[in-house]
């Protein structure tokens, strides 16, 4: 018996991108949606009180630190709105319309086992959802893409995910390097060796690898490592957003 | 009850069951703080009351069935619960598999160990950080916790 379901595991494995698989695994996914909801709506519940015990210590660190950045962000904000204004100017000149991006809004219903490089949203074709659509949250924020939709549901494969690459570049330096997943972590590598970006500059996705839109936050440089022996710099990135701390996402489902 | 019809709504009921634990699974303990396998935690605890059969048969459909939300291709959980059951079984019959609390906690502890070690394998390896973290290591306590607490209610109704 051990050996029948041992050929039958393999020819899944083998056969995983085959229509029948694909089929298979969105009618799993339909019938597990039910228990999906009813157990996200009690985790829910759950980890709201959970984390709110947990992290008062961290709200109250992050509360002071808050502060201080929100009065930098203040003196930026009364700059930025003088920018926006010429900013706005130049376009109407140069009669360009802003860009448009369309979005559906997506409820978290379940997550990846011990790590957070997939998860499942409560939307799939039948709202119009696509393999590799881009998944991000508040803020223009990336979290990830579309993976495979089915009916009713889709998986997203977060940045953390090995296979996620992405062309990106630096806000104020302007060096671009590539976004790398690591499975728990990512990074910021393929920076140019005479290249050094600051700690704390953001990245935003620079659109010249075709499959990520141009302008889409990915992080914070946290750390740069330069080693003698090699070719390029890299840097560890801070994520802006987590993919275990929010429970509703944006699908960018077109850019006009 | 004809014994046929008994056999089909028992088969009925372990879907039913399996899909439930999958859902929990999924959806309630993976974004949680608790740690824990529930399918593994399954498997071990068949084998060690010498289940076999049914051990095999829900690590194949247990690991289908997370592998519809998991990073790796779909599969590849069920390959890795497989070849658990099956090591497990190999080593029931023929050494340390008993309902010792030593041998429990020995079981929980290897059988998380292993399965982390075959998923990292089988998804190509990596990053070495992926076996340390904090997610492991409660879950090598909860896994023996679980196997232990569920084989005395097992005992105690035997």
């Amino acid at each position: 018996m051990w050996f029948f379901f041992l050929f039958l595991t393999l020819l899944i494995i083998f056969f995983g991108q085959s229509r029948t698989v694909l089929l298979l695994k969105n009618y799993l996914s339909e019938i597990l949606k039910p228990v999906e909801l009813i157990s996200d709506k009690a985790g829910n519940w759950l980890f709201f009180w959970q984390n709110t015990i947990l992290n008062i210590k961290n709200i109250k660190e992050a509360n002071t630190r808050l502060l201080s950045e929100n009065l930098e962000l203040y003196n930026k904000l009364s700059r930025l709105s003088l920018l926006e204004e010429e900013n706005n100017f130049l376009r109407e000149r140069a009669n360009l319309a802003q860009k448009n991006i369309f979005t559906s809004l997506a409820d978290v219903i379940g997550r990846d086992f011990q790590n957070n490089r997939s998860f499942l949203i409560d939307i799939g074709t039948n709202d119009g959802i696509a393999a590799n659509m881009i998944v991000i949250s508040k803020g223009k924020t990336i979290i990830g893409r579309i993976a495979n939709a089915s009916y009713s549901a889709s998986k997203v494969q977060t940045l953390l995910d090995t296979q996620t690459r992405i062309a990106a570049v630096t806000t104020s330096s302007n060096i671009s390097g590539l976004v790398r997943g690591l499975g728990s972590s990512v990074i910021f590598d393929l920076i140019a060796k005479n290249k050094k970006p600051e700690i704390g500059e953001l990245i935003i996705s620079s659109g010249t690898d075709g499959i990520w839109p141009k302008g889409f936050v990915v992080g914070k440089i946290k750390e740069i490592t330069s080693g003698d022996n090699e070719v390029f710099n890299t840097a560890s990135i801070e994520l802006l957003a987590e993919p275990q701390d929010f429970n509703s996402v944006f699908v960018i489902t077109n850019i006009k | 009850m004809k014994p046929e019809n008994k056999k089909i709504f028992s088969v009925l009921g372990a879907i039913i069951f399996l899909i439930i634990l999958a859902g929990i699974q999924i959806s309630f303990i993976n974004p949680s703080f608790i740690k824990l396998n529930l399918f593994l935690a399954l498997v071990l605890y068949l084998v060690i009351i010498k289940d076999n059969a049914r051990a095999i048969v829900f690590a194949w459909f247990g690991g289908i069935l997370t592998g519809v939300n998991s990073f790796s291709n779909l599969g590849i959980n069920s390959l890795a619960l497989l070849i658990i059951a099956a090591v497990f079984i190999i080593l029931g019959k023929t050494t340390f598999l008993n309902l010792t609390t030593k041998s429990v906690i020995l079981v929980g502890m290897s059988g998380v160990f292993f399965y982390h070690a075959l998923i990292w394998i089988l998804t190509g390896g990596g990053n070495l950080s992926y076996f340390f973290n904090n997610g492991i290591l409660a879950e090598l306590i909860l896994t023996a916790l679980t196997l232990k607490i569920l084989l005395k209610f097992k005992t105690k109704n035997v």
